[in-house]
C-alpha cells in the first residue's frame, strides 16, 4: 500500500537524481584530484571543465554540454513514457 | 507536519503496546538512534577533533578517538594562513546580496504571476520552470562567456559580486515556491484593498508580504545556503584571491597546506551553515517538503 | 483557490479570476493595457535575469558548439567540435564513469533514503532528532565534507577512518581513491552521505500524506502481517 501511494514521488525523485548525478563534478575534483587513478574518476562534467577552462576549448566544452543535454532529454523521454504507461 | 502518536502508520498502535511489540520497538529505536548518530554525527566529530590532532597523531595506527594533545594551533593557522576572515566575509557578502536580489525580484515576479497575471504570464512561468530540467553543467560554459561580456552592455562581470547575485535571481524553484504561497492567499483580501484604490505595489507591500513572512524566510535561507555551498560557479567568476568564496579559497590552498589545517579550515567554513540549519531547521524542512510535494 | 465573492465580468475560460477584473466599470482597453504593464513591470527584473543568465546561454551554448573562436575570430565549423570531443580518448571513459556513478548512486542514494524514511515514519520517539541528523550533512559546504572524506576517511594507510574500522573487523583494508576499482564506490558513498537528507525528507512527507485507513485496509487483506509494503 505504501508503494503505490508514493510511486509518483519515487519516479520524480529518480529523475531528479539522474539529473543531479549526471553532473558529478566536485567529488572527482576534490576526492580524486580530477581524473583519479587510471582515469577512474573522470566524469563528463569534469571533462567539460577540463576542455573549457584548461585546454582553452570553450567550443568543445559547449559541444559536450549539448551532448549531455541530449542524453538527459533521452532519459526524460523514457521517464515520461514509463510514468504515462503506469497510470 | 507534526505527527502525533495517534496517526496511523504501517504498524498500528495496538501492535506496539503489546509486550513483544514494545520490546522490538524500543530495541529498534535504540539501535537506529545509535546507528544514525554514528553515521551522521560521527564524521563531524572526527573532523572537529581530527583537526585538533598533531601531524604525528593523525598518521598513527590505529587512529585515536580523542586528541591526546589538542593543538588549537591548527585552527589558528587555518584562520591566519588562509585569510579565512576575508574569505568568510566575501561569502557572507555574496550571500546577503543574493538574498536581497532574490527577495526583491523573485517576490515581485511571483506576485505578478500569482495575482496580477499579465498576458503571457503562463508562458513565462513555463519557460522559467523549464530551466529546472537543464543541468547547471550544460550551461556553465555559455554562462561564463556571457559574464565575461554581457550582451548589449559589453560589461565584464568577472570578480564582480553581480556575477553571483544576478544569476541567483534566475531561480525557478524559489519563484515557484513563492507563487504557490501567494496563490493560497485569498483573493478577497486583495480585492478589498483594490476597491480602496490601493496600487499593486501597496497591495504587495501591506497585504501580501506581511502574510508571507514564513515563505520569505525559507527563500532567504535557501539563498544563503546555495551561495555558501556553491563551488564551481564562484570558482570561475571570482578568480582573484581578494574575491574568492570560502570553499574555493580552501580548495585553492589545499595543495600546499598541511592536511590538518585544511580540515580545520573546512570545519570553520561549515560552522555558519550548520548554525543556520540548527536555528531554522523547522522552516527549512517545511519549505523543502511543501515545495516538492504539493507541486 | 479561494472563492471570489466580488462581482465578476465574463472572461476567457482557463484563466483564473483576477482581482483586477473585479471592477466592471473600468474594463476599457486602456485599463487592460495598464494592468498588463503593471504585471510585466513586476516581472521584468526576474525575467531579465532569466534571459541573460539562463535562456540566452542555453541558445548560445548550442550556437557555440558549432563555432570555433581563435584569436578573437569566430567561424562556423559545423560538427568539428563534436567529432573532436568524441575522438578524445577520455570521452567514452567519462561517460562510462558517469553512468556507473549514476547507477550506483541510484542504487544507494535512492533505495536507502526510502527505507530510512519508512523506518523514521514508524517511530513515535526521537523523530525530530533523527530527521535533523539525516539532513545535517546536506547543509555542509560540499568542499568541507569532501576534504573530510579525502583526508580522514579515505586515507589509504591504516590511519584512515575506514581502514581502521575494516582492520578492527578483521576485514581487508582498501587503497580507496588510489585504487581504480574503489574510486567510484568511494565517491558514491561520500556523495550519498552528503545528499541523502533531501530525499529522506521528501519521502517522509509523502508517507505522512498516506491516510491511516489505507494501512488498516491493507491489514484486512493480509491479516497479521502488518507489513503493508509487501503488497
Amino acid at each position: 500500500m505504501t508503494i503505490p501511494q508514493t510511486r509518483l514521488i519515487l519516479a520524480l525523485l529518480a529523475m531528479l537524481q539522474i539529473v543531479a548525478t549526471m553532473q558529478l563534478f566536485i567529488e572527482p575534483l576534490i576526492l580524486a584530484n580530477g581524473a583519479g587513478a587510471e582515469d577512474s574518476a573522470t566524469s563528463v562534467a569534469y571533462l567539460i571543465y577540463q576542455h573549457g577552462f584548461f585546454q582553452n576549448d570553450l567550443n568543445g566544452a559547449a559541444a559536450l554540454g549539448v551532448i549531455m543535454l541530449v542524453v538527459l532529454a533521452g532519459f526524460s523521454a523514457v521517464y515520461v513514457r514509463l510514468t504515462a504507461k503506469q497510470d | 507536519m507534526a505527527q502525533d502518536s495517534g496517526t496511523r502508520t504501517l504498524i498500528s498502535q495496538s501492535q506496539l503496546s503489546r509486550g513483544r511489540g514494545r520490546v522490538i520497538y524500543w530495541t529498534l529505536l535504540v539501535v537506529v538512534v545509535a546507528g544514525f548518530t554514528l553515521v551522521f554525527l560521527g564524521p563531524l566529530y572526527w573532523m572537529v577533533t581530527g583537526a585538533l590532532k598533531s601531524g604525528q597523531e593523525i598518521a598513527q595506527t590505529p587512529p585515536s578517538l580523542f586528541p591526546k594533545d589538542p593543538q588549537p594551533q591548527n585552527y589558528i593557522d587555518a584562520w591566519n594562513n588562509l585569510a579565512l576572515a576575508k574569505l568568510l566575509f566575501n561569502t557572507f557578502y555574496y550571500a546577503i546580496g543574493a538574498v536581497l536580489f532574490q527577495l526583491v525580484f523573485d517576490t515581485a515576479a511571483a506576485y505578478s504571476l500569482s495575482k496580477l497575471r499579465p498576458m503571457f504570464g503562463n508562458v513565462i512561468l513555463a519557460l522559467m520552470l523549464g530551466t529546472l530540467m537543464i543541468p547547471a553543467m550544460v550551461l556553465i560554459v555559455p554562462q561564463y562567456v556571457t559574464v565575461l561580456d554581457l550582451p548589449i552592455l559589453h560589461i565584464n562581470l568577472l570578480d564582480s559580486p553581480f556575477a553571483i547575485w544576478l544569476p541567483m535571481v534566475a531561480n525557478a524553484f524559489n519563484i515557484f515556491l513563492l507563487k504557490r504561497f501567494f496563490d493560497s492567499i485569498p483573493e478577497e483580501l486583495m480585492a478589498a484593498a483594490l476597491m480602496d484604490g490601493a496600487t499593486s505595489m501597496r497591495t504587495l507591500w501591506s497585504i501580501i508580504l506581511p502574510l508571507s513572512r514564513p515563505i520569505l524566510g525559507v527563500v532567504s535561507i535557501f539563498a544563503v545556503t546555495a551561495v555558501w555551498k556553491d563551488f564551481l560557479w564562484p570558482k570561475l567568476v571570482m578568480p582573484s584571491p581578494e574575491t574568492r568564496t570560502v570553499s574555493v579559497g580552501i580548495y585553492t590552498f589545499a595543495g600546499g597546506t598541511p592536511m590538518n589545517v585544511v580540515i580545520a579550515a573546512s570545519v570553520i567554513a561549515a560552522i555558519p551553515t550548520v548554525i543556520i540549519f540548527l536555528i531554522f531547521q523547522r522552516n527549512i524542512m517545511s519549505g523543502l517538503t511543501t515545495g516538492s510535494l504539493k507541486g | 483557490m479561494a472563492i471570489t465573492t466580488v462581482p465578476q465580468i465574463p472572461r476567457k475560460a482557463g484563466r483564473p479570476p483576477s482581482p483586477y477584473s473585479a471592477r466592471p466599470q473600468r474594463t476599457s482597453l486602456g485599463r487592460k493595457l495598464r494592468d498588463n504593464l503593471t504585471g510585466h513591470a513586476f516581472l521584468i527584473g526576474a525575467v531579465l535575469c532569466f534571459v541573460v543568465f539562463s535562456w540566452y546561454p542555453m541558445v548560445r551554448g548550442i550556437v557555440m558548439s558549432f563555432q570555433r573562436t581563435r584569436r578573437g575570430e569566430t567561424t562556423w565549423v559545423g560538427w568539428d567540435n563534436y567529432s573532436r570531443i568524441i575522438a578524445d580518448p577520455s570521452f567514452w571513459t567519462a561517460w562510462q564513469n558517469t553512468f556507473y556513478f549514476t547507477v550506483l548512486a541510484l542504487a544507494l542514494g535512492y533505495v536507502v533514503p526510502f527505507f530510512v524514511a519508512i523506518l523514521l515514519n514508524e517511530f513515535r520517539h526521537a523523530k525530530g532528532y533523527l530527521r535533523i541528523l539525516v539532513y545535517l550533512p546536506v547543509m555542509l559546504p560540499p568542499a568541507s565534507a569532501l576534504f573530510l572524506f579525502k583526508f580522514y576517511a579515505y586515507d589509504p594507510s591504516e590511519a584512515g577512518l575506514f581502514n581502521a574500522i575494516l582492520k578492527a573487523l578483521h576485514l581487508p583494508t582498501s587503497q580507496w581513491m588510489q585504487s581504480p576499482e574503489m574510486t567510484m564506490p568511494a565517491m558514491v558513498v561520500a556523495s550519498t552521505w552528503m545528499n541523502m537528507g533531501g530525499a529522506v525528507l521528501i519521502y517522509l512527507a509523502s508517507l505522512q500524506n498516506i491516510p491511516g485507513e489505507l494501512y488498516e485496509a491493507a491489514e484486512l487483506d493480509a491479516p497479521g502481517s502488518g507489513v503493508g509494503s509487501s503488497t
